[in-house]
């Protein structure tokens, strides 16, 4: 199931991405491309054991790798501060432009140029 | 804790961080209180740093840290070797000269200089790290604080220029942190030393290990993955917009610096990189790279964008040399990291500096700086000497050494050409500084700190150009490699066969600008421009360029 999610959200950022014309659905889509990796780490933790990875005696059983899920907290971190970086410079390029289509910000820097 | 060699690559990495702080109390008190101390404090952290490390370099050891006093695989573990101290040593002269450069405008607040500690912090554990997770974590510093550099001038253009370097890099990671994953289901460490063995035993198995395509896979998507922050085609789209809107001494660290720092990351990592063929295709894509951003800078209007294309072209002459492999390969790449750093710095210095007083970057129109600054035009004629590889100049030396590790290989015509196209483009773009003053100066910002800031660098760019064989075995040490015997190999500098293929290649780029500047090549290159890709188009040329490499990195290995 989750290698589904993985793939789903994976294909659904990449279409975010590419196909959207609007910065802040382009963000979304980062974001969401962001999430799938943070889900192929943390369920390749999964894939070994499935207990709690607190060490303690008389529970038997394999652990969760514990360092994906240690490693994604970072990630995790990281990413919210590049979408919040994101989400500013768009809103102020909103604010500059009145729009948030790509191609409109583009024509008007190009006719400023001109 | 043993202070002798864990000191210096604690206090080389954190006096950046320690500055960034101190710049950040500009906020609560007047910014001149701690402009200076910040500056002094990393500098004089750095140097003592690499003073106290030059010994043990010398003698061929590696200074190591543990952090948290946990070793590998556990912990994460930063070292200082040869690479890393003379890169680190560059990186020092190239970031002084910019600061120095910042002195007395008003534009630069508290928080613009906490932001450049920090991408020099993030800088320094890009090159000192061990653990390429870790190595994701500093990337991703490291473009936090370039997308506010790019962005501070506030201006739509930058802000955008820095939205997409944001999407590019962000996107490019993911990749790279993709690779990793693989490398962490085959291997279950992250830490390269440890990787490196696993990698071995890997290779001993031979064609026949089931993990093998995996492995080509990751190293394929990792590779890639730093290539899009070295800026090299197809993923260089992000670069020349955000050199361009940067403030130009923001653009001097970034084009100096901040794009190198990948390329000796990639070193790091290459002690595992045991795949002959992606070797050999980074060679191709060097080559591709260095003609496709000599072209594209050529045809240039805006003065910055042209040094931006630069910088994407002369990445290619490194990339090229680090996949010809080999001492001979690895100290040209090194050697030309250097000399690039030095001189593509000044050149934006330089450049912006004229640009920005007589608030036009247009190279068509802009005339006659040469009289309104003529000690900056001296600087400008020494750097672009380095950089078309005037002989006495470093770029010569480099060029020399990029040559000789690729003795023989047909990517080879493809460097030759991109040196006639940078000959070409610098012979137009100094004719800024000639014929009678276009405009007035609206002011002369940059102080005397300034110039003695440029003056380092274009001494730097001297000592390399004169003395380029001693610097060469210098750096042949450092890397550890003394067996190769490279004044063999290297019989004079300055041999005739060497300065007749420096004159022809100035030669014919003097031919190709008078084509540039002539009305059918004006037309030709607004042809051209209008080919650059948006952001769009940049987007889906990055996602291409990825599916290429891992169908390539999936299939040939």
């Amino acid at each position: 199931m989750a290698k589904i999610l993985v793939i789903v959200l994976f294909c659904l950022g990449l279409w975010g991405i590419l196909a959207s014309r609007s910065l802040v659905r382009k963000i979304i889509g980062l974001s969401l491309l962001n999430s799938s990796v943070v889900v192929l780490f943390v369920l390749s933790g999964r894939l070994d054991g499935n207990r709690a990875p607190i060490l303690s005696i008389g529970i038997e059983g394999v652990m969760v790798d514990p360092l994906p899920q240690a490693l994604m907290l970072t990630a995790i971190v990281v990413g919210l501060s590049v979408t919040a970086v994101a989400l500013i410079l768009a809103v102020k390029i909103y604010r500059t432009c009145g729009s948030l289509d790509i191609e409109e910000i583009e024509d008007s820097i190009h006719e400023s140029a001109h | 804790m043993n202070l002798h060699t864990e000191l210096p690559v604690i206090l080389i990495l954190f006096s950046p961080l320690l500055a960034a702080i101190i710049s950040l109390t500009g906020k609560l008190f007047p910014p001149r209180y701690s402009l200076v101390p910040a500056f002094l404090v990393w500098l004089g952290g750095s140097l003592a740093a690499l003073a106290a490390a030059f010994p043990s370099i010398a003698a061929g050891t590696v200074l190591q840290y543990s952090l948290g006093g946990w070793a590998e695989p556990l912990g994460i573990s930063l070292e200082v070797n040869g690479v890393t101290w003379i890169a680190s040593l560059t990186d020092v002269i190239i970031a002084s000269a910019a600061w120095l450069c910042t002195l007395r405008q008003d534009k630069f607040n508290a928080l613009f200089y906490f932001f450049f500690f920090m991408a020099l912090f993030s800088l320094q554990g890009v090159l000192c790290t061990r653990d390429i997770f870790n190595l994701f974590v500093w990337f991703e510093v490291l473009s936090l604080s370039s997308f506010v550099l790019i962005s501070y001038d506030r201006s739509l253009t930058s802000r955008l220029a820095a939205i997409r370097y944001l999407l590019i890099s962000s996107m490019s990671i993911l990749f790279f942190l993709i690779g990793v994953w693989i490398l962490y289901r085959l291997f279950g460490v992250l830490s390269l030393k440890d990787i490196a063995v696993q990698a071995q035993q890997l290779n001993a198995d031979g064609i026949h290990s089931h993990n093998r395509p995996a492995m080509g896979l990751a190293i394929a998507l990792i590779t890639a993955g730093i290539l899009t922050r070295a800026a090299v085609v197809p993923f260089h789209t992000w670069l020349p917009d955000a050199h361009m809107a940067a403030p130009y001494q923001v653009s001097a660290l970034l084009s100096g610096f901040v794009i190198k720092a990948p390329m000796l990351a990639l070193w790091r990592i290459s002690a595992f990189l045991d795949f002959p063929l992606l070797l050999e295709s980074l060679i191709w894509v060097g080559g591709v790279c260095a003609l496709w951003g000599v072209i594209a800078a050529m045809v240039q209007k805006d003065a910055k964008k042209l040094l931006g294309y630069h910088s994407v072209s002369q990445m290619g002459y490194i990339v090229a040399a680090f996949g010809a492999g080999g001492a001979d390969g690895r100290s040209a790449a090194i050697f030309y990291i250097i000399a690039h750093a030095l001189f593509k710095s000044l050149l934006f210095l330089t450049v912006g500096h004229v640009t920005s007083s007589l608030g036009t970057r247009n190279v068509y129109t802009l005339r006659g700086a040469a009289r309104l600054f003529p000690g900056t035009t001296i600087l400008f004629f020494i750097a672009a000497a380095s950089i078309s590889g005037i002989p006495l100049f470093a770029g010569f030396a480099g060029k020399i050494l990029v040559a000789k590790s690729l003795y023989g290989h047909p990517a080879y015509v493809l460097l030759l050409l991109a040196g006639i196209g940078t000959a070409a483009s610098f012979i137009k773009l100094s004719r800024i500084f000639f014929g009678k003053p276009s405009a007035a100066a609206l002011k002369d910002p940059l102080t005397v700190s300034g110039y003695i800031g440029m003056g380092l660098l274009a001494s730097g760019c001297l000592l390399l150009g004169l003395f380029p064989h001693s610097f060469h075995q210098t750096i042949l040490s450092l890397i550890g490699n003394t067996s190769i015997h490279i004044s063999d190999v290297l019989t004079g500098w300055y041999s005739p066969y060497n300065l007749v293929k420096a004159g022809i290649s100035i030669g014919a780029g003097f031919l190709v600008s008078q084509v540039l500047v002539s009305k059918p090549g004006r037309a030709l290159s607004l042809r051209i421009r209008d080919l650059s890709v948006g952001l769009d188009g940049s987007l889906r040329l990055l996602t291409a360029g990825f599916i290429l490499v891992i169908l390539y990195g999936a299939a040939f290995y």
